[in-house]
C-alpha cells in the first residue's frame, strides 16, 4: 500500500491513458505489489472512465431554504448591530479606571478612617485628665481615711458585721446608695436588724443602740476646711468614710446619730 | 458603489459576510448550494429532505459565525470539512437509531448483471454508482465523492479530512477498486 500511496497520483493518469499491455516493467511491478490483476486493472479503468464521462448531476435545494437562510442572516445582523462591541483597549482602560477608583476608595490617605492620630491624642488627653482627677480624689481620700482611721478601726473592732456606716444628718448623709439611704428618724428601734455601738458602748446584734456625738472623742476627727461634704469609698475596709464641713459642724454636733 | 459579487473569490465573499453583507451571503449561497446539496445527497442516502436540512444547518453556521473561517485559507476545503462533519453527525444519529446506512441494490440493475456487453447507460450508471457508494464506509465514500464529484485536489481533500495526502490516495484506490468490483455489468470488456 505504501508504494501505491507513493505512485497513486500517477496511477490515475496511468490507468486512464495506458493499456495494460503497454505498461513497462516498473509499472507492472507496482501493480503486482498492490495485487492488481489485468482484469481488475481494466475494471477500474472502465469505471474511472465512466465516472469521468458521467454528467455531473447537480441537485438544487428548494427556494424556501434560501429565503429562510436570508431571514436568519438578517436577524443575526440586527442582533449584532444591537451589541456594542468594545475594543480591547477600551476594556483595558475601563478596567484600569475601576482599579484606580477602588484603590482610592480603599487606601485614600485623606479618608476619615485614617484620622486616628487626632482621636488618639484627644483620648490620651482625656485619659490624662481622668488620671489627674483620680489622683486628686485619691489623695483627698487618703487624707480623710488616714484622719479617720481611728474611728474606723474602732468601728471595725467593735462590729465585724458592719456593712455600712450611715448618718441621719442631712448635711452629712452623702450616701449615694439610694436603697440604703433612709431617714433615721423614721426607723424604729425594733426594726433595726443590728445595732452598732461605737466608742465605749457595747455591741449587740439584737438591740439598737443610740450613739451621740458627745460620746465620740473629738480627737478622733480632723475636720477639713472643704466647703462641700465629700465621700470616698474605702474599698478595703468596706466602710464609707465621710468628711463634714466645718461650718456645719455645730449643727452636727447637736444631733443624735443612730448608727446601724 | 455597487459590488459585483460574482467576480469576488470565495474568501472575499466570506470577508463581506463577516462584515454582515447580506448580498455576499446570497452570492455565496448561490455559488455553493447546488454542489453542497449534491454532496449531501450522495453522502446521506439520497435523502433530499435530510440533505436540505444539512445544507440549511451549514449555511446557518456560516451566517451566525462567519468569523470561524480563517480568511487567509481556502474556503472550499473548509466548507466541505463542515459539510463532512455534518454528515458524520447524521451517521451517528442513524447508528444510534439502529438504522442501516447501506442501501440494497436496485432490482432492475441487479438483474442485468449478466449482460456485460450492454452499452453503458450513463443514467443507469449514475444511479448504480450512487447505490454502490452507499455500501462503502464513510471516509472512502467522502474521499471518492470529493475527488470525482466535487473535483477537489488531493491536497484539499487532505485538508477536509485532516489527514495526509498519502492517506487520501490510499482511500481513493480502495474506493475505486471496491466500486469497480461491484459494477461489473458496466464493464465494456
Amino acid at each position: 500500500m505504501e508504494s501505491f500511496e507513493k505512485y497513486s497520483q500517477e496511477f490515475e493518469q496511468l490507468i486512464l491513458n495506458k493499456e495494460y499491455s503497454l505498461l513497462n516493467k516498473n509499472e507492472l511491478q507496482q501493480l503486482d505489489a498492490e495485487g492488481l490483476s489485468e482484469e481488475e486493472y481494466y475494471q477500474i479503468r472502465e469505471t474511472l472512465l465512466a465516472i469521468k464521462e458521467m454528467d455531473s448531476e447537480v441537485e438544487f435545494p428548494s427556494e424556501h431554504v434560501k429565503s429562510k437562510l436570508l431571514d436568519i442572516f438578517d436577524e443575526g445582523a440586527r442582533k449584532q448591530a444591537r451589541i456594542i462591541v468594545f475594543p480591547m483597549w477600551a476594556k483595558l482602560t475601563l478596567l484600569a479606571a475601576a482599579s484606580i477608583a477602588l484603590g482610592l476608595f480603599l487606601f485614600n490617605p485623606n479618608s476619615t478612617i485614617y484620622n486616628t492620630t487626632n482621636e488618639v491624642a484627644s483620648n490620651s488627653q482625656s485619659s490624662a485628665n481622668e488620671d489627674q482627677v483620680i489622683n486628686n480624689t485619691s489623695s483627698e481620700s487618703n487624707t480623710v481615711s488616714t484622719d479617720q482611721t481611728p474611728i474606723i478601726d474602732n468601728t471595725l473592732k467593735e462590729t465585724n458585721q458592719v456593712d455600712e456606716l450611715q448618718s441621719s444628718d442631712e448635711s452629712i448623709s452623702t450616701n449615694t446608695n439610694s436603697d440604703n439611704q433612709m431617714d433615721v428618724s423614721e426607723i424604729s428601734m425594733e426594726e433595726a436588724p443590728t445595732a452598732i455601738v461605737t466608742s465605749n458602748t457595747s455591741v449587740s446584734n439584737s438591740q439598737p443602740a443610740t450613739l451621740t456625738t458627745s460620746s465620740i472623742p473629738t480627737s478622733a476627727f480632723k475636720w477639713t476646711n472643704s466647703i462641700e461634704s465629700e465621700k470616698t469609698d474605702n474599698v478595703e475596709n468596706n466602710v464609707i468614710v465621710q468628711s463634714v464641713s466645718l461650718a456645719d459642724f455645730p449643727n452636727v454636733i447637736n444631733q443624735t446619730v443612730t448608727i446601724y | 458603489m455597487s459590488v459585483n459579487y460574482s467576480t469576488l473569490s470565495d474568501e472575499q465573499l466570506m470577508e463581506q459576510i463577516i462584515a454582515r453583507d447580506k448580498l455576499a451571503f446570497s452570492a455565496l449561497y448561490d455559488r455553493y448550494s447546488p454542489r453542497l446539496m449534491s454532496y449531501f445527497m450522495r453522502l446521506l442516502w439520497n435523502n433530499r429532505e435530510l440533505a436540505e436540512d444539512c445544507l440549511q444547518e451549514l449555511f446557518i453556521k456560516i451566517s451566525r459565525q462567519p468569523e470561524l473561517f480563517d480568511i487567509t485559507r481556502s474556503f472550499r476545503p473548509w466548507v466541505f470539512t463542515v459539510a463532512t462533519n455534518i454528515c458524520k453527525m447524521e451517521y451517528r444519529k442513524t447508528s444510534r437509531k439502529g438504522q442501516s446506512v447501506s442501501l440494497d441494490l436496485a432490482p432492475e440493475l441487479a438483474d442485468n448483471s449478466s449482460n456485460i456487453s450492454e452499452r453503458i447507460d450513463k443514467k443507469a450508471f449514475s444511479k448504480k454508482l450512487k447505490e454502490v457508494l452507499e455500501t462503502i464506509d464513510e471516509p472512502h465514500k467522502s474521499t471518492f465523492t470529493l475527488r470525482y464529484f466535487e473535483e477537489l485536489s488531493l491536497k484539499e481533500i487532505s485538508l477536509v479530512h485532516n489527514c495526509s495526502e498519502g492517506t487520501v490516495k490510499s482511500r481513493l484506490f480502495y474506493a475505486l477498486r471496491k466500486i469497480a468490483g461491484k459494477m461489473p455489468q458496466f464493464q465494456s470488456i
